[in-house]
């Protein structure tokens, strides 16, 4: 029983530390695709609106509205 | 202060929030400790000095301190779950694993404290619950410094994210 418990204690105090690091590692490189796939969705609404921007200059100089 | 923060990279200025929160969630939660020693350092008396002492050593052999880490671990995984951030399910995983892991080792020192029969059997000396007790203060510490970071970080990005469109 006690050599359990102590065992038991001790195989959490290393497993703990070592699963915190691995999940660190997986959420940091999770996180920068996210970013990386977020700045590309920027970067493609950013066109969209200055080409929709352009067609409504367009549009405004021509009479159309 | 505040200049100096706002100055930093974001990473590090996250890293900084993390820091401050803990630092205050730890003066708030041990409060009591803080009062014992103001009224000591008041009293400036014999008496009052073997009253804190005791009142002390008490208190930490009640595991409060393990509790108040146990008790901070669990209110950041629970805030990492609900928060808007989307982690992966490896990251839940090993966010919900590491911090129920501790729980229970803070459950067997707890119940070695109680059923004092253990206490020799176990842990041999009370030398090897101090090494636990360590482990437990350094990683809830690191745990919640890492979680909160992650959410002040996600929280910069999306402000800058917006102030972008």
């Amino acid at each position: 029983m006690s050599s359990t418990l102590t065992f038991v204690g001790l195989v959490i105090s290393v497993a703990a530390p070592v699963i915190l690091a691995a999940t660190a590692l997986i959420t940091i490189a999770d996180l920068r695709k996210n970013h990386s796939r977020d700045r590309e969705k920027i970067e493609r609404l950013k066109r969209q609106k200055a080409k929709s921007d352009e067609l409504w200059e367009e549009h405004t100089h021509q009479g159309v509205y | 202060m505040l200049r100096l923060i706002y100055g930093l990279p974001t990473w590090l200025r996250s890293l900084f929030k993390a820091i401050i929160w803990a630092a205050w969630n730890v003066v708030a939660g041990l409060l009591p400790f803080l009062i014992i020693i103001f009224v000591a350092s008041v009293l400036l008396t014999k008496v009052g000095d073997n009253l804190s002492a005791d009142e002390i050593k008490h208190l930490s052999n009640d595991c409060v301190v393990l509790f108040f880490c146990s008790a901070m671990m669990a209110e950041v995984t629970i805030e990492a779950f609900l928060c808007k951030v989307k982690f992966s399910k490896y990251s839940y995983l090993g966010f919900s694993c590491s911090s129920f892991m501790i729980m229970a080792l803070v459950g067997i020192i707890y119940s070695v404290l109680i059923f004092g029969r253990f206490n020799i059997k176990v842990f041999n000396t009370l030398n090897y619950m101090k090494i636990f007790q360590n482990i437990i203060v350094g990683f809830s510490l690191i745990y919640c410094i890492f979680i909160k970071a992650l959410l002040f970080y996600e929280e910069d990005i999306n402000y800058q994210i917006c102030q972008a469109l």
